[in-house]
């Protein structure tokens, strides 16, 4: 049969999501199993699945930082800038990897030999939600399925990234189901205040008294618990243990903050970008594999000067101070750092900013196996249309898989019996590995 | 007009034929539905009519002699006076029996049975299936766990300690069926009700998305008034699908314009969601395995071809540029008027531009054509007249069609769903897939079920009443079966976790006790005040209706349909009469009466609300964030907080020992052992305080699980 999940009993059904759910928030509930053998276990395979992939840069990223500006970045007024009848309020200055950016980057142009812009990134939708949720999961959306995001795919492909921490984070932003039709145990969890670290980590009665309280859950609940060997307690019972554990484990400072130094900090900046790009490091140095940063304020269909000014120059700053750090700590290698957005500006200046425009715009790799210093493909002399090596954002989503490590010709049945995969179907982008 | 009214008419024939009187006809369904409601639900006859007994003969002379207990197109279901039911094959049976079946059938449909009677009949079934299985039916539930399972499935949360003590009182012979009743007919039901009914309905208080989203409370509400006033289901899914007008105006376009722009999904989700028919990869290309093709699919869209969601004749652009009005203005009062539904003169749908089958040209027009499962249906009175096309008749073909009690799927469909709810688990699964009910471990149980459904006209709540008096129900609950067991052939149902909104529902009992059914919240006037009921509106009727609106004092509150709660939450005066209580952040408001679903950082989510954006996709499964919600989370501070109704209740008590007591009746719908009560006061003694004991409650697995 082609599709083994189609016809399986809901009790199968279930199997493959427990399979699928080896962790919740990271915590190993089955014994950890190989991650390929796992995968082509819990789901139905199409394609050569069997020869591992290889090829430049396959594999190099162990983490990923995936930084999602909201509203959609001007391609223009940033990483694409135009001399001609488009250019906007500021011109281009040139950086030290020979290609030229936006004045309004002036720390961005100093690492630009570590980074890697695609100029010819192209899309169709112009819509914010569906942009986002497209951006977000390779897909557009659908009335009838809900498509993971990056970080889900990884720890289905992966298995979890780490004992007690989660696998994927989502910093400054909800992560919107991002475990797809994954269990809901993949779903990002979600950090909505940078500085207030892990929302209810801290038993506010005391970790003694929380230990002498569930003392006597076990004795409330035993009578219960002997009636019932039931799978689904078990479950509830290895979360209850593993929440203890998390309670009480050094982990947690992974989500703190104020173990950083001050210098640290104030390379980072005091803006909320800043501290979720900070976080963002600290979680990948602490073995989570994936962590969305999301920052607001860039539809600029107005005031885009000023807002350029605000807006754009925190993320000069946090971005730069990102790649900096990684880079001193030796973790850009095998670290990926993606810059991605909805969709680009128009050309057309109009009053004082531009409109949505997905039919050329850029985003920015690097770290991982990226080539340095270089740009990737090329928009026309206005910035309208791509002039050179269209990628789509299913290319963009494949190539950053195959960075991963993902193996992206398996493709997964969903419980509704349909297929997917990585970056729909799509080829990597071979042109950026170095 | 619905052409089902003419099966009224000629049952009303049949049964003077047999000298029955009339009145026991199926009344008109649309004056029934919109009057009926379990008050006035008729008395029951006490027994059955004697016609239903017969001597059947098969061809080779073997006869029995039994009561006809339904008709379920070639088969009917008998009893003989042993109690022993059977499943007979009609085209086996002697030319007279046929007949004799056939007669019968309008009035079987149309007798009431007494519900312990049609109780007793699901239990048979369900007993062959466990005799097959080699399987005992569990134990009796007692008392207590009844009233708590009841409560959890029927009211939506658990019950108070004084309404559980209230039951075990009672003396009264058939205070289970008293209690059944009275569930059905509460407030909580019309809560868990619509819960239940939003996750398979995927309704969210915003359709489509950023700028041009769309608030939905104008059908919410008629949702709830459904459920309310007991309508039944077919008469509500033929609304849903045949309903026009404006979101403003009009709850039931909701149904259609929640996958505004996009029918293709909004059919396949209409066929998976009400037939069970797995229609999903022909949208797109023929089924692999099932029989679907992606022509199927596109005859059956062809029914929604003249069906327009966008309104078209509204010159949205040119009001916009005439400069007097913002454009910001203009979109949120015009979005909600154009959010409509309205049928066009022509049917435009035509096959995909990627068509690769050589039965049809890509751009092709598509004539409207019903699927059909099999040969049989052809005959099936569902499917009768076919389809003559005119664009004005297409929805109400395909809805009445859709909603026709001998539809091959429409009754298993729901009959099943309810199934899951009760027991855990569908008679089939998924129970959207129902394309084959051979799959099933119990068809014989699934017709049933489904004839059941048609007998009672798809009255939801007469439905579940009769599951719920089963022993079948009624019997202790088994642990989750194995993944790799043999098919769950029903000796109870299945242990499960609460649903999120059991356990929020529960936790607020705990808070503000059995008064937290009262608080309605009602926000379907905000967007009416946005109506504008003209059919082509122009400048000047915009600007008339802004004037009325800042008249009237609501232009800046109403905010043109703009949510103004404080970080995405509902507002205190979006309820009416007397608000929720809030405890750090939270309304403390049923589910139902919460946005939806719930902000994805609410309790409700992090407990498996479903994201309403695919349809059944609540969850039970747990993790880490849930135990940390548990242990340290606002939740538990409401429910340990000496303002909860539970800390005020036990403080009254007289003794440690009672309210001891107080808590386990509370939490656990149960008293304490005597050990258990013995150790408790020993820990209490020992400087336990009463809202430790309140978290180690809530913390159990016993709370979160229904057995």
């Amino acid at each position: 049969m082609k599709d083994p999940f189609h016809k399986l009993s809901p009790l199968s059904r279930r199997l493959f999501l427990e399979r699928c759910a080896a962790s919740a928030l990271g915590v190993t509930l089955a014994p950890s199993v190989g991650s390929l053998a796992h995968a082509a276990a819990a789901t139905s395979v199409q394609g050569a699945a069997t020869a591992t992939p290889s090829g430049p840069g396959f594999g190099s990223a162990k983490r990923i930082i995936f930084i999602q500006l909201r509203g959609g970045m001007s391609h223009i007024d940033t990483f694409d800038p135009k001399s001609g009848p488009s250019k906007g309020p500021k011109g281009a200055i040139s950086t030290k990897a020979g290609f030229q950016i936006s004045e309004f980057l002036p720390n961005i142009a100093k690492v630009s030999d570590r980074i890697c812009v695609i100029r010819s990134m192209s899309a169709k939708v112009g819509v914010h939600a569906t942009a986002t949720y497209l951006m977000r999961t390779g897909y557009e959306p659908r009335g009838t399925i809900r498509h993971p995001m990056l970080g889900a795919w990884g720890q289905h492909y992966l298995g979890p990234s780490h004992e007690t921490l989660p696998s994927s984070v989502s910093v400054n932003h909800n992560s919107d189901n991002g475990n797809g039709f994954f269990p809901a145990t993949y779903t990002p969890l979600p950090i909505i205040d940078p500085d207030a670290g892990l929302q209810y980590s801290v038993p506010y009665a005391g970790m003694k008294t929380v230990e002498e309280r569930l003392s006597l859950v076990r004795e409330v609940d035993a009578a219960f618990q002997q009636r019932f060997p039931d799978e689904n307690i078990a479950a509830y019972n290895d979360f209850y243990d593993a929440t203890v554990r998390l309670m009480k484990s050094t982990e947690l400072r992974a989500f703190d903050l104020k173990h950083e130094s001050e210098a640290t900090k104030s390379a980072y900046g005091d803006s909320q970008l800043g501290r979720g790009c900070l976080l963002a490091r600290r979680l990948v140095e602490s073995g989570v594999r994936f962590v969305e940063v999301g920052n607001g304020g860039w539809d600029m269909h107005n005031n885009l000067s000023d807002a350029m000014e605000s807006t754009g120059a925190t993320f000069d700053r946090v971005y730069a101070a990102l790649i900096n750090d990684l880079q001193s700590r030796g973790m850009l290698d095998s670290t990926l750092v993606v810059v991605a957005t909805e969709f680009g500006r128009k050309p057309e200046y109009t009053g004082s900013g531009r409109g949505h425009y997905p039919t050329v715009f850029s985003t920015v790799l690097a770290g991982a196996g990226i080539k340095r210093g270089f740009v990737h493909g090329a928009s026309d002399a206005v910035g309208a249309k791509v002039e050179k090596d269209a990628v789509s954002i299913g290319e963009l989503h494949a190539t950053i898989g195959w960075a991963a490590g993902y193996p992206l010709d398996q493709v997964v049945t969903a419980p509704n019996g349909r297929p997917f995969s990585v970056g729909n179907k799509s080829k990597p982008v071979s042109g950026v590995f170095a | 007009m619905r052409p089902h009214s003419r099966s009224a008419a000629s049952c009303l024939a049949v049964l003077s034929l047999l000298g029955l009187p009339a009145a026991a006809a199926k009344p008109d369904r649309k004056t029934a539905a919109a009057k009926q409601t379990p008050a006035e639900k008729p008395a029951l006859q006490p027994t059955r009519p004697k016609d239903a007994w017969h001597v059947w003969s098969d061809a080779a002379g073997r006869k029995i002699n039994a009561e006809l207990l339904s008709v379920d197109g070639v088969h009917i279901t008998v009893r003989t006076e042993t109690g022993e039911t059977h499943r007979l094959n009609l085209t086996k049976l002697v030319p007279a029996d046929k007949a004799f079946a056939k007669a019968a059938a309008p009035i079987l449909a149309a007798t009431p049975v007494p519900v312990e009677q049609s109780a007793a009949r699901l239990d048979a079934l369900v007993g062959a299936g466990l005799t097959k299985a080699g399987v005992q039916r569990n134990g009796p539930l007692s008392e207590d766990q009844f009233v708590r399972r009841l409560y959890l499935d029927v009211a939506g949360r658990i019950p108070t300690a004084a309404e559980l003590t209230g039951y075990l009182a009672d003396r009264t012979p058939g205070k289970r069926g008293k209690l059944i009743d009275t569930l059905l007919a509460s407030d909580g039901y019309n809560s868990q009700f619509f819960d239940w009914l939003s996750d398979m309905l995927r309704l969210k208080d915003e359709f489509g998305m950023g700028g041009k989203a769309v608030k939905s409370y104008v059908y919410q509400e008629w949702v709830k008034e459904q459920i309310a006033s007991n309508r039944h289901w077919d008469t509500i899914v033929y609304e849903m699908m045949t309903a026009e007008g404006r979101m403003t105006s009009t709850g039931p376009v909701g149904y259609l314009l929640r996958d505004r722009g996009m029918p293709l999904d909004n059919l396949s989700n209409t066929l998976t969601t009400f037939l069970g028919a797995n229609v999903a990869c022909a949208q797109c290309h023929d089924h692999p395995m099932a029989h679907w093709t992606q022509r199927n699919f596109f005859e059956m869209a062809a029914f929604f071809g003249a069906t327009d969601q966008s309104y078209e004749k509204a010159n949205l652009r040119s009001l916009q540029k005439s400069g007097v009005l913002d454009k910001q203005t203009i979109l949120r009062l015009m979005g909600p008027n154009l959010a409509r539904v309205e049928t066009l003169p022509a049917n435009k749908l035509v096959f995909p531009q990627d068509y690769k089958y050589d039965d049809a040209k890509p751009g092709a027009p598509v004539a409207p054509k019903m699927i059909t499962w099999s040969k049989e249906d052809a005959k099936n009175p569902a499917y009768t007249p076919a389809s003559t096309g005119d664009p004005a008749k297409l929805r109400d073909q395909f809805a009445v069609w859709l909603t026709h009690p001998e539809n091959p799927r429409f009754a298993a469909a729901i009959a099943n769903r309810l199934w899951k709810k009760l027991f855990g688990l569908g008679v089939q699964e998924p129970v959207s897939d129902l394309d084959d009910p051979k799959q099933s471990f119990n068809p014989e149980l699934l017709a049933h079920l489904a004839s059941e459904m048609k007998r009672v006209h798809f009255d939801l709540r007469e439905f579940q009443r009769i599951v719920l008096n089963s022993k079948t129900y009624q019997a202790q609950a088994s642990p989750t079966p194995k993944a790799d067991a043999s098919p769950y052939a029903f000796p109870g149902p299945l242990l499960r976790r609460m649903t999120a909104d059991q356990i929020w529902d529960s936790v607020l009992t705990l808070t503000v006790g059995a008064e937290v059914d009262k608080f309605k919240l009602r926000r379907a006037g905000e967007m009416r005040k946005l109506d504008i009921p003209v059919d082509n509106p122009t400048e000047k009727d915009i600007v008339a209706k802004l004037a009325s609106l800042k008249e009237e004092g609501e232009g800046k509150r109403v905010r043109f349909g703009k949510k103004g709660g404080k970080g995405g939450d509902v507002r205190s005066d979006e309820f009416e009469g007397e608000p929720p209580p809030r405890f750090e952040g939270l309304t403390l408001a049923r589910a139902s009466e919460l946005t939806q679903p719930a902000k994805e950082s609410h309790f409700l989510r992090n407990f498996g609300q479903s994201d309403r954006d695919v349809a059944d996709s609540n969850s039970t499964e747990g993790g880490v964030p849930q135990v940390l919600l548990m242990m340290n989370g606002e939740v538990q501070k409401a429910v340990t907080s000496p303002t909860s109704t539970v800390m005020k209740e036990a403080a009254k008590s007289s003794s440690p020992e009672e309210q001891v007591r107080h808590f386990y009746l509370s939490f656990l719908g149960r008293t304490p052992s005597e050990a258990e009560a013995a150790s408790t006061r020993s820990m209490l003694d020992k400087g336990l305080k009463a809202k430790d004991l309140c978290w180690v409650l809530l913390n159990t697995r016993e709370f979160i699980f229904v057995q």
